[in-house]
């Protein structure tokens, strides 16, 4: 003890005095079992090198005084769709040359073969990952009724009754409401735009206010089914996939009415080792590691011929188990699915997170 | 140290000076003596406490980064009529300010300063040069050696060497960062294109073609991310901005000259949107009241009147309601129950006390997050409490309190986290309370209840005033505890800050509810100083 | 405090609810930082109390958390990423409490010697400042440090973390020391130097003897600070610079697990040996300037 606690000390003071020579990739995602699969599909895999993955909590405020200062400490981050493009907006990120990156193997350049429209050249495709809602197995037949199938269901608290755990910002929710008030998927952001749209969206949403049960943390949704707190919650897919493929947890999902976000990885700019950060985002963003990222997590890579690797070799998950049926990007998920329009968000997000504030707090 | 001594020793000066003169300038140095001695921690503060604060503060008024991008639209925009949708002039303002790089070759380029009428402005770069002339055109300046000379300096000394390779290799990653922060109000633009360019030039000869088309390269680069970050800004004035930027920039790429009105409004309906130009009135000057009056849920129409924010956005009021509320609570609560066991800790004998004393500062010294765990532990749905209301059928299994996650519990567990912080300066004013006092009332006559109140208690009050008041300053700023527990309704506006500060980036308004926040507290801690005198303050 | 003999029912009852009002109100400080230390033995990765846990079942009993808080990865848990995160969190906070102890000792202790002279010029403005970091919210000295720092490459370094955690810890030496030397008898210093002592040796003879007892209780103030703070970790600390309670932080927002329990308990106990070090050093200081107990 007394031996590692000197070692430490020493290296803490180094740290502070030298910075250590990078002579490796700092990754910065977002942790738990996400960040395990990243570290197994992509860093695992990469021979030119080591990826070391760290958490941070999200935002641009860190990313933005490292760039700014120059004191730049991580190499890649992992972003969510609305970080990717106010960063490349604002100059955060490099951007990046678009033909050093793997092509399908039909020939189909990497942004092409992208799921969504890559919306700037700072971004490397990543995973989806869904809002969805989900229930514990059993939950509604003691009271003599069908399971709740749609996202209107959902939002459905004489039909279906007990509590919902709905996350504790708009994201998702304003989407979700108004395809449960009968909005077909396409049009979920033409009526978003529409005067009177939000009102719309917000008068679903007090339907349930009075049955709500808020969450932030990702974990707190199964926690509140599991202990029967609440009848159903929306959770992140790959959440409830872990809980069901690794634990055999009996939940079921209902994937009508889910709400897919986009993950990408960008470099920030001016960092010393952008070669190295090049080629390690290189390899992440290959059909092979795309698809072996679902080996350990149920979320759906970006790229079409990353789902054909995995279609190709199932049962593709570590455990010996199918894993298309609980990719959000596939089959019946989408049959009903929005994908989360970011550029919307930009514009209004900052007026609709004041306002779901002052809806929460009322 | 020396003052005891000089002020003991002076009974008979040698030079004979008289007693008076020499002890005053014994005092003089003794004062000077403890100036010293408390100057290190003064400076120490003034620099890593007292200015980043103050730093922190001017970005609640600051507004200078739109102005870079807008220049000329923000000097035309003032004629407006502000009825009826600008004519084609201001619409071509927005065009060059969008699409050109001259206001950063311009030297009266900011406020009020444009000069509109400079032709100057209006100078058309070829996008494919040369760039030369039209740069020398804009600004007759940059023909001129000495313009490019400090430029020189900055990309000379990145390439010393400071005899380690890694800061070597440090610099010179810098300093297309440092050029581009010369040139432009940005700080993570880079002009590598210059800083390769100017490498190459001896610092002596007339600057050449491929220097102005470098210079000319990053310019236009920088400009992008100006626009990105003033569109960001713009948008949180009215929005939609982002968007209409965003789409607009593409638009304009392809138009091919004036007119613009109608080929804008064509690429995006919004420039025929009144709100959309009132907004662009409100940003116009380098200093805006705009995110106060939003920390407020007010806002300027476009005459500078102010008025209330749209309905469904007044969030920061209820906010600042209910940050107060759940201060006074958490007061209210903690005098509640740290009056009676202060008086016990007071009057108890010494041996007993010291033990009780020890619960009383066992919290104090525990960690604030050990301690929130253990109230979630205790007080969720499936918590402790809970558990055993229902076990002792108090509650059904389906009726479980709500108390985690919500404003009861924010104001449970910051009762706790606070109340040593009331105790303890009761306490050490009861202590000095002679029981004799209560004792003499009762034997005059009065009944208990009556001595308390006429004698006992108002014997007490400087304590409950240092208490409540140092329980409502640490309360009104709380952070990490709300943001914990506080789920749906039981968050403050400290939580707020941090949210502008870290995840919407919109440090403007953050900074503004941080100088109410800060302004509040230092009125109270005035106050406490008025009351108590913060040298009594006392720790245990 | 006793009842008199000759109390009426009603005095009794009264004195008799005031004591048992005082017990809750003791018992809920106290209480929730005592509930954690069983649970963090529980085998159940739920932060509640299981029935088989309540039957005193021996196997819902396990050490699995304080196996996982030291990062001992023998025993795979495949609900839990194995990591010498805590470790590491524990390191850090000692060293970067260390030297903001040792800073914050050092300026405050300087300052303070001046402070507690009543005709110290600005007096009072120079208290008010020095206690200033303990009454502007956290949150704004964080957010304020965060942006100032980073113009000089500060930020995600344990230089920038040991700065600020000096900041913090700078007024409570300055309460605690001036506490102590107002209290002092200046006769003392008065005395010896009558009695032919240096001014030098009059303060290491003289002074510092007495004032230690305020300077060390200051000194734990300010490591204790240090230790448990989170709101400036947050925003200018980074993954190198992760502390003990930002772990704990991220462990509650993110993933809540009983490891946090183990580490709660086992500050829980640092806490009490602080805690009683200082109560020891107190008493002595009183018994060194001859302070009786009343």
């Amino acid at each position: 003890m007394r031996k590692s606690l000197q070692f430490g000390l020493a290296a803490a003071l180094g740290a502070a005095i030298v910075l250590p020579a990078q002579a490796e990739v700092t990754v910065a995602s977002w942790g738990g079992a996400y960040t395990m699969s990243q570290q197994k599909a992509y860093a695992d895999t990469w021979t030119a090198g080591t990826a070391t993955f760290i958490n941070y909590n999200g935002g641009l405020g860190e990313v933005r005084t490292q760039v700014e200062s120059g004191n730049i400490q991580w190499d890649i981050v992992d972003v969510l769709p609305h970080e990717a493009r106010v960063g490349c907006d604002e100059g955060l990120f490099e951007e990046l040359p678009r033909d050093v990156f793997t092509p399908a193997p039909d020939g189909t350049s990497m942004d092409d073969d992208t799921m969504v429209p890559v919306p700037n050249d700072c971004v490397v495709p990543q995973i989806f990952w869904s809002y969805v809602p989900f229930y514990k197995e059993g939950t509604f037949q003691s009271k003599g009724r069908k399971p709740p199938k749609t996202i209107a269901d959902f939002f459905d608290v004489e039909n279906f009754p007990g509590k919902r755990g709905i996350h504790t910002w708009a994201n998702a929710l304003i989407e979700m409401a108004l395809m449960a008030d009968g909005v077909a998927a396409a049009d979920v952001y033409d009526v978003m735009s529409s005067d009177g749209g939000i009102d719309r969206a917000f008068a679903k949403l007090d339907t349930i206010k009075n049955d709500v049960v808020f969450w932030s943390s990702g974990s707190k949704p199964l926690e509140l089914v599991m202990s029967g707190e609440v009848s159903m919650a929306l959770a992140y897919n790959g959440r409830i996939g872990a809980a069901i493929l690794s634990e055999g947890a009996p939940f079921v999902v209902n994937w009508d009415g889910q709400v897919l976000e986009e993950e990408w990885l960008v470099m920030l700019k001016g960092t010393p080792n952008y070669d190295e950060a090049l080629a390690f985002m290189i390899h992440a963003s290959a059909p092979e590691q795309q698809a072996g990222q679902a080996k350990w997590i149920n979320y759906g890579p970006m790229r079409r011929s990353g789902l054909d690797v995995i279609a190709a070799n199932e049962p593709f998950f570590n455990t010996g188990v199918d894993i298309m049926p609980h990719m959000p990007n596939a089959g019946v998920a989408m049959a009903n699915a929005v994908f989360a329009n970011p550029d919307w968000w930009a514009d209004n997000g900052d007026a609709i997170a004041e306002r779901f504030t002052a809806w929460m707090g009322q | 140290m020396a003052i005891a001594n000089a002020s003991s020793a002076p009974i008979l000066t040698a030079d004979g000076t008289p007693l008076k003169v020499s002890l005053k300038r014994s005092m003089r140095r003794s004062k000077i003596q403890a100036l010293f001695l408390v100057l290190p921690a003064f400076l120490f503060l003034l620099v890593v406490f007292i200015l980043p604060i103050g730093n922190l503060l001017t970005r609640s008024v600051d507004d200078t980064l739109v102005n870079w991008q807008l220049p000329l639209t923000f000097q035309m925009i003032a004629d407006w009529d502000r009825a009826n949708i600008p004519e084609e002039e201001l619409f071509r303002a927005v065009f060059v300010d969008f699409t050109t790089v001259n206001k950063f070759f311009i030297e009266s380029n900011r406020g009020s300063s444009v000069n509109t009428s400079d032709a100057a402005w209006w100078v058309a770069i070829p996008p494919k040069g040369p760039y030369r002339e039209a740069i020398i055109q804009i600004n007759p300046a940059w023909g001129d050696v000495v313009t490019w000379q400090p430029l020189k300096e900055i990309v000379d000394r990145s390439l010393e060497d400071t005899g380690s390779e890694k800061d070597n290799k440090h610099n010179q990653r810098r300093a297309p960062f440092d050029l581009c922060s010369e040139l432009t109000p940005l700080t993570n633009a880079t002009c590598s294109k210059l800083f390769r360019a100017l490498q190459n030039w001896d610092g002596n000869s007339a600057p050449d073609e491929p220097i102005f088309a470098a210079v000319y390269k990053d310019l236009a680069s920088a400009q992008k991310i100006l626009t990105g970050k003033s569109s960001t800004r713009m948008n949180y004035e009215q929005p939609g901005w982002k968007g209409l930027v965003r789409t607009s920039i593409r638009a304009f790429k392809k138009m091919e000259g004036p007119p613009y009105k109608e080929a804008m409004i064509k690429a995006n309906k919004r420039w025929g949107e009144i709100p959309f130009w009132e907004s662009l009135v409100l940003m116009k000057d380098n200093y805006t009241m705009g995110y106060y009056l939003n920390a407020v849920d007010r806002r300027f129409d476009v005459n500078k009147k102010i008025q209330l924010q749209s309905e469904e956005r007044r969030v920061y009021v209820m906010l600042w309601w209910r940050t107060l509320l759940i201060s006074f609570l958490v007061t209210v609560g903690c005098l509640v129950l740290a009056y009676p066991v202060s008086h016990l800790l007071a009057t108890l004998p010494l041996r007993y006390s010291n033990l009780l004393m020890i619960c009383v500062l066992m919290p104090f010294w525990t960690s604030l997050l050990v301690r929130i765990v253990s109230w979630m532990v205790m007080l969720q749905q499936q918590g402790v409490i809970n558990d055993a209301l229902v076990w002792s059928h108090l509650l059904s299994d389906e009726n479980r309190l709500p108390m985690m996650y919500n404003f009861t519990g924010t104001v449970i567990v910051m009762i706790q986290i606070l109340l040593p912080f009331m105790i303890l300066p009761i306490y050490s004013v009861m202590k000095t309370i002679p029981p004799s006092y209560m004792r003499a009332a009762q034997n005059l006559g009065a009944p208990p209840s009556l001595a308390f109140l006429r004698v006992y208690m108002p014997q007490t009050l400087p304590g409950i005033g240092a208490g409540v008041i140092l329980v409502f300053i640490v309360a009104i700023g709380y952070y990490i505890t709300p943001d914990l527990v506080g789920g749906k309704d039981g968050r403050m506006i400290g939580n707020m800050i941090a949210y502008h500060m870290q995840k919407s980036l919109n440090w403007g308004l953050g900074a503004a509810m941080g100088s109410v926040l800060l302004g509040a507290i230092l009125i109270l801690y005035w106050i406490y100083d008025k009351l108590v005198g913060i040298d009594n303050l006392k720790m245990g | 405090m006793a009842l008199p003999v000759y109390a009426t029912f009603p005095q009794r009852l009264w004195h008799y609810s005031y004591l048992a009002f005082c017990a809750v109100v003791l018992f809920f400080l106290v209480a929730p930082l005592i509930v954690v230390i069983p649970l963090s033995f529980s085998k159940s990765p739920f932060l509640h109390f299981t029935p088989e846990f309540l039957r005193l079942d021996p196997e819902a009993f396990s050490l699995r958390w304080y196996r996982q808080m030291i990062g001992d990865c023998s025993a795979p848990d495949i609900t839990t990423v194995c990591s010498d995160r805590w470790k590491d969190g524990f390191r850090n906070s000692l060293f970067i409490a260390i030297f903001a102890t040792l800073f914050a000792t050092t300026l405050g202790t300087l300052a303070s010697l001046a402070l507690s002279r009543a005709y110290t010029p600005f007096r009072k403005a120079l208290m008010a400042i020095m206690i200033s970091p303990l009454i502007v919210p956290l949150i704004i000295t964080a957010s304020g440090m965060f942006m100032f720092f980073a113009k000089f490459q500060l930020v995600a370094t344990f230089t920038g973390m040991i700065i600020a955690h000096t900041v913090l810890g700078l007024p409570f030496v300055v309460i605690t020391v001036t506490a102590t030397l107002i209290s002092f008898d200046h006769n003392l210093t008065r005395a010896a130097s009558g009695l032919g002592g240096t001014p030098f040796y009059n303060f290491f003879k003289i002074q510092v003897p007495l004032i230690t007892p305020g300077v060390v209780s200051g000194a734990l103030f300010a490591f204790i600070t240090s230790f448990d703070e989170v709101v400036v970790v947050l925003f200018i600390g980074s993954q190198n610079q992760i502390t003990l309670p930002r772990q704990m932080w991220s462990g509650i927002r993110q993933e809540i697990s009983p490891t946090i329990l183990s580490a709660a308990t086992v500050l829980v106990i640092l806490s009490i040996l602080l805690l009683t070090t200082v109560e020891l050093l107190r008493r002595r200081s009183e018994r060194l300037r001859g302070i009786r107990p009343s």
